[in-house]
């Protein structure tokens, strides 16, 4: 618990202050955990999720959900300390694979963990999980708007 | 454990090949560091990790001001090699 707010949070209103992404493109819901170098969110994946079809999260949604786990990293960070998140970017991805695909009713779980900050920019590692089973991973670069 | 200018340009030149794809060949002392491995601001953060990786040390921002040169990165990472070890 920081700043009287405990973990996990699932106040969508307070995920919406730190991020820019809203319905129907907002991919995560739940804030699990969070540390100055990893943060780790979660997902229900719903039938009327715009990325879902056949009953299941598509590799788009899967990597929305990533890139987003990375962005609320940041954001929280910012509202935590009471600061404007400022603009971010994907800078790139690699290393990436979706190996599986989550279905409505499931949760994915993904942990962004930072290797690397250099000048602006942030080298992130990604897990996602759906009961305890690796479904995707892959490294993102993140750039900060200057 | 000392270690030789001449092991630590080896030790980068190869990791450079290696992560940058380049040909061994483009690679001299007196020429342009960024221009050569045509680095952009993405991938300067893949060089500080693999220097990380495998020197142990921390590169940041402002190490690399006056990096121009191959050499001048090769100094650098000795300089930093050499500190560590003090």
């Amino acid at each position: 618990m920081k700043h009287g707010i405990p973990l996990p949070i699932i106040d969508q209103d307070i995920i919406q202050q730190c991020i820019p992404q809203r319905p129907p493109m907002l991919m995560l819901d739940s804030l699990l955990a969070y540390a100055s170098s990893s943060i780790t969110v979660g997902l229900t994946v719903t039938s009327d999720n715009i990325f879902t079809q056949n009953s299941a999260l598509q590799e788009a949604g899967v990597l929305e959900h990533m890139a987003q786990a990375v962005a609320l990293h940041t954001g929280y960070g910012y509202f935590l300390r009471q600061e404007e998140a400022p603009i971010g970017y994907i800078g790139s991805i690699s290393n990436l694979g979706i190996f599986d695909l989550p279905q409505v009713g499931q949760q994915i779980i993904s942990t962004a963990d930072i290797i690397q900050e250099f000048a602006g920019v942030t080298l992130v590692a990604i897990r996602s999980e759906v009961d305890g089973k690796l479904i995707a991973e892959g490294q993102m670069k993140t750039v900060i708007a200057k | 454990m000392n270690i030789e200018i001449v092991d630590i340009v080896n030790k980068i030149n190869v990791i450079l090949v290696e992560e940058f794809e380049v040909d061994e060949d483009v690679i001299e002392a007196g020429k342009n560091l960024k221009d050569t491995l045509d680095l952009d601001s993405l991938d300067y953060v893949d060089l500080v990790v693999i220097i990380e990786s495998n020197f142990g040390v921390k590169l940041v921002e402002s190490d690399f001001a006056n990096v121009i040169t191959f050499q001048d990165f090769y100094n650098l990472i000795e300089r930093k090699i050499l500190a560590k070890q003090q």
